[in-house]
């Protein structure tokens, strides 16, 4: 099933490529950068996860890959999934490798389904729709993938509706939907952010499980750090439309490179004594309209100098397979003591 | 689904906090909680009062523009008629019968040599007086109807959507030539016979708007600090009920205006010898062979006017960002 | 379902949070609110939702209780029963000493002051029509006679409590960030100097960076002004941090009550146990190591809920007896109370039940925060 996934092709070659990636929407007057220059990657059966507050850029990067975006959106930059251009290419081609080769699942699982469709309908339309075959063996595998993912008695709740279903369990659905076609990068944005923890938790170990069984790769759009530390190989910060740390997660937990990075894991309840004041970021997330000049965290950065102002710094590498957007990454020692 | 709002951002200019001087370091990092860049992010939730930029985003509708510029002069030309315009609109001059506009009679004479152009004037005084009563009357009493019946609910919401129901189920028009037949013809009886036309919807819209309004959390709010349902209503469910309404209003207006048209073309509005618009359309229709441009004048300005009523609706529409819910 | 309500030794201030002995500010005693389920053109009444289903607690002078639970747990019903914005349908309500549900029209009114509430989604509890000046000025108005020069004069001075200037006056809430409109809020709350603020979710809506700036707002307010919080969250680490007591939550009934940390360090209840565990800690290597306790199934609907003990139906623990009769509190060593019948008639060791066994029953679910 996962024969794309090859061991070892994927230290050569990551199975996503993106670099220098922006997303800029046209405004009345000025246009508005909301993603700008982000460079992630991602090697096959691996997890990473992009993490950011509202308005970071982290939704509309990973809607940018699969063409999901409006039409008033420009995309530019490169990314490169299993040697394929992504950006810019025909929508008829895309429409091929979404839900195919890539597939995504969102966040409000009831508004991703039809409501007027029967589950397994839904579920063997999007298994024919790629690979066609009869309505048969598509049921049949629609069948297969509710009980892979969980759902008790698959084949009478092929025939229900929707609303049949409650959120933990619709979110399921959305799951065997999206992975029907087996695909090679399951982007998954805050899937679980509707759903109450414990319905969390099991989707939060489903996923995983799935991912040590079919070998897919998983990009995980999330603003939790505690589902980035359970999920998660790899993590891209994003900030004000920026990518401003990429990382190991091991790394990125006990030595964030970046004050914002350092600054979210601190503002966390667990890394104060209880009754404590929790630390925290002073400010907010500036709109795309009003970002400051040179470093784009410098108007709330603890450690910012006269040179964050500025300049604007570039993602750098910083030689152990991490990359940081800080000019003072080098000398900040940011442990984080818990 | 985060994100979609950052492409609204440029729509909506955001208001700065009056906190964007760049601090010096040190103050910086002292600084409190709020931040340098304040006011911030998530777009997608704002509303942004309608009032503020309005005249901004009306004036962006031209087309709008126009039509309220027209309105005005139309407004301005009715109230100072006797000013305005030299000649009397009832002096009948029997020499000159359906005379062609020349310099002296801008429109023409009609059938008893009376000025067209005077007419029009004092007939449009006619007009949007009985088409303003009828409007404001049904305001007046749609009001306080419909936020009592959306705010209170209940029985006495079912009663008044069972009578709103009974009125609209008539045709307009029928009804409003039924409540002026018997009332008896005169202006004020057709603004009078129109605003109980009208009412219903009013109400309907009213209430849907308060219902919608009356499940915010802000007015639990209210509630939770101990408001009365009178301070909630006049503070909190007023303003935000305010904008569909005045939409509507408009267009009503020119529907009111054309009603009244209607209804003194079939003699039931003023009487001789003044003029209304729909009384002129009906004299000409009587001289139809002998001078069918006659019926062009008062046509035309109904048509005009009526359009640009609905023109204004639609600009306010866009400029206070209203979608009509639940009416 | 009759009057299991009278119940023995029930979460009082024993657990040395503040001076016991006197009258709590808030005592809550079989607070039960049954929804009807209507259908129809009739209007008939199909079914009831037992929203809230027999609650029992206390809040003292200047404490924050925590109260956790998932959605349909009937914890924000709970919140809206205290300040009868959701009338009970059966229980007590009593605020310092007065009973909340005899009061009439006025009283009630007046009663206001003395509880108010700040809501989950700062973006539908402003009037986005008015002005930050008309929004926290509103308690005035409403309750005093007094001019609008006096009226700002205050709202300013409450806007700076809450940590935002006075330049933000003649502003509309369009114009702030989630973390500055939940400040106007709470700031609207504050005016009318309560006791008891009732926080439903005060932060689960706003960004991370943003949250722990409303919580610290709220700890400082605590400490500052000694007004007492319920505050209501689904998030048990948020809740651990600010509270000193924690209720905990299922489907309409408290399972557990009791201290913070020993509710978060050692969960008596297995529901209390499972949630802590599905809760993600941003530490991978804890997160790797650790053995997560994965509910079966969701929640069962409160229209239908499961007889005898509630949560039995996806407990790990579950005996014979839950699924006949429902546990009743019992008191724990540590001074909270427990429903389950794992400390009444589950196993026990030496002639001893589990409860008195003290903190034998831990169950590691994270690393002890205080390393």
């Amino acid at each position: 099933m996962a024969s794309a996934a090859a061991p070892g092709s994927g230290v050569a070659r990551p199975l996503l490529e993106v670099t220098d990636l922006s997303v800029a929407f046209k405004g009345h007057k000025e246009i508005v950068t909301v993603v700008d220059h982000a460079s992630f990657s991602l090697r096959a059966g691996e997890t990473l996860g992009i993490v950011g507050e509202s308005g970071s850029g982290k939704t509309v990067s990973s809607l940018a890959l699969l063409g999901l975006l409006p039409a008033s959106a420009r995309v530019t930059g490169s990314a490169t999934f299993d040697g394929r251009q992504l950006v810019n290419m025909p929508a008829r081609k895309l429409r091929n490798v979404r839900g195919n080769d890539i597939s995504i699942i969102f966040q409000e699982p009831m508004t991703s389904l039809d409501p007027s469709f029967t589950v397994g309908n839904q579920l063997a339309e999007a298994y024919r729709n790629h690979r066609g075959g009869s309505k048969r063996a598509a049921t049949a595998r629609a069948a297969e993938m509710l009980r892979l993912v969980g759902i008790p008695e698959p084949q009478r709740r092929l025939g229900e509706y929707p609303h049949n279903f409650s959120g933990g369990m619709r979110q399921r659905v959305m799951i065997a939907m999206s992975l029907i076609c087996s695909p090679k990068l399951l982007i998954a944005d805050e899937p679980t952010t509707a759903l109450d923890v414990t319905i969390q938790s099991q989707i939060l170990e489903l996923l995983k499980s799935l991912q040590a069984e079919l070998g897919m790769a998983m990009i995980f759009v999330t603003h939790d750090l505690g589902v980035v530390a359970s999920v998660c190989d790899q993590v891209s910060v994003m900030y004000a439309g920026q990518v401003i740390e990429q990382s190991p997660i091991d790394d990125f937990f006990t030595r964030p490179l970046h004050p914002y990075s350092a600054g979210l894991l601190d503002s966390m309840p667990q890394s104060v004594a209880k009754g404590e004041r929790l630390r925290m970021i002073a400010g907010t997330v500036p709109p795309p309209s009003r970002i400051p000049v040179g470093c784009r965290f410098n108007p709330r950065c603890q450690y910012a100098v006269e040179a964050c102002v500025v300049t604007a710094p570039d993602l750098e590498a910083t030689g152990d397979g991490r990359e940081v957007r800080c000019i003072r990454h080098a000398e900040l020692s940011l442990e984080i003591s818990r | 689904m985060n994100e979609r709002k950052d492409s609204d951002v440029s729509t909506d200019p955001f208001p700065t906090s009056g906190d964007e001087r760049r601090l010096d370091l040190d103050v910086e990092l002292e600084r409190d909680t709020e931040g340098v860049w304040t006011p911030s992010s998530l777009p997608s939730h704002d509303e942004v009062p309608p009032h503020i930029g309005f005249w901004k985003r009306f004036r962006r509708n031209k087309v709008a523009l126009v039509a309220a510029i027209y309105l005005v002069l139309l407004v301005l030309a009715a109230v100072f008629a006797k000013q305005l315009v030299p000649q009397n609109p009832n002096v009948q001059n029997l020499l000159q019968v359906n005379a062609k506009p020349s310099g002296a009679h801008w429109f023409g004479q009609d059938d008893l040599g009376r000025d067209v152009f005077a007419r029009i004037i004092y007939g449009a005084r006619i007009s949007l007086e009985a088409s303003f009563l009828a409007v404001a009357l049904a305001l007046v009493v749609a009001l306080p109807l419909g936020l009592v019946a959306g705010f209170v609910g209940g029985w006495v919401d079912q009663v008044l959507m069972r009578i709103s129901d009974a009125i609209q189920v008539i045709p307009a028009l029928v009804l409003a030539l039924v409540i002026s037949g018997i009332l008896g013809p005169s202006t004020t009886n057709v603004g009078l016979a129109l605003a109980i036309v009208f009412a219903p919807g009013f109400v309907r819209l009213v209430r849907g708007q308060v219902i919608g309004v009356r499940e915010e959390t802000y007015i639990e709010a209210s509630r939770s600090i101990g408001a009365k349902p009178l301070f909630i209503i006049r503070k909190r469910v007023l303003h935000n009920v305010a904008s569909p309404l005045i939409v509507q209003a408009a267009v009503t207006f020119g529907f009111a205006l054309l009603a009244e048209a209607s209804l003194s073309f079939l003699g039931l509005g003023v009487q001789a010898p003044d003029a209304s618009w729909g009384t002129m359309l009906s004299r000409a229709f009587a001289q139809v062979y002998e001078a069918g441009w006659l019926l062009w004048i008062p046509g035309g300005a109904i048509a005009i006017t009526v359009l640009a009523f609905n023109l204004i609706g639609d600009g306010l529409r866009d400029a206070l960002g209203t979608e009509t819910r639940g009416a | 379902m009759s009057d299991a309500t009278e119940v023995t030794g029930v979460t009082d201030g024993t657990d040395g949070t503040g001076p016991s002995g006197a009258t709590p500010l808030l005592r809550v005693r079989g607070l039960r609110k049954i929804f009807p389920v209507r259908k129809g053109v009739l209007r008939r009444t199909v079914a009831h939702v037992r929203a809230v289903d027999g609650v029992d607690f206390d809040v003292g002078t200047g404490e924050i209780l925590g109260l956790v639970g998932e959605s349909g747990s009937g914890k924000s019903t709970t919140g809206r029963l205290i300040l009868r914005l959701i009338e009970p349908t059966e229980g007590s309500v009593e605020l310092d000493g007065k009973d909340v549900r005899a009061l009439g029209g006025e009283q009630l009114r007046k009663a206001r002051r003395d509880m108010q509430m700040v809501f989950q989604d700062p973006y539908s509890s402003l009037d986005p029509l008015a002005t930050v000046a008309d929004v926290v000025g509103e308690p005035f108005q409403v309750h005093f006679k007094m001019s609008r020069k006096e009226r700002d004069k205050k709202v300013v001075e409450l806007l700076e409590q809450v940590g935002l200037g006075s330049h933000h006056l003649r502003r509309f809430p369009a114009a702030f960030s989630g973390g500055q409109r939940q400040r106007i809020a709470v700031a609207r709350a504050l005016a009318l100097e309560p006791k008891l603020i009732i926080a439903d979710e005060p932060v689960s809506a706003l960004d991370m960076s943003t949250q722990s700036q409303v919580v610290n707002l709220l700890l400082d307010l605590q400490q500052r002004l000694g007004v007492a919080f319920l505050f209501i969250a689904h998030d048990l680490s948020i809740v651990h941090h600010a509270s000193s007591r924690i209720a905990v939550m299922y489907l309409g009934a408290l399972v557990e009550v009791g201290d913070a940390e020993e509710i978060y360090t050692r969960p008596r209840h297995p529901y209390t146990e499972a949630l802590l565990s599905a809760i993600p800690v941003p530490d991978p290597q804890v997160e790797r190591d650790r053995e997560r306790i994965v509910l079966r199934g969701d929640p069962p609907s409160p229209l239908n809920p499961p007889s005898g003990c509630r949560y039995h139906t996806r407990c790990n623990y579950a005996m014979d007896i839950c699924s006949v009769e429902d546990p009743q509190p019992t008191p724990t060593t540590s001074g909270g109370t427990v429903a389950c019948h794992l400390h009444t008639s589950g196993p026990t060791l030496n002639g001893r039940p589990l409860s008195e066994l003290g903190s034998v029953q831990t169950i590691p679910v994270r690393p002890s925060t205080t390393s």
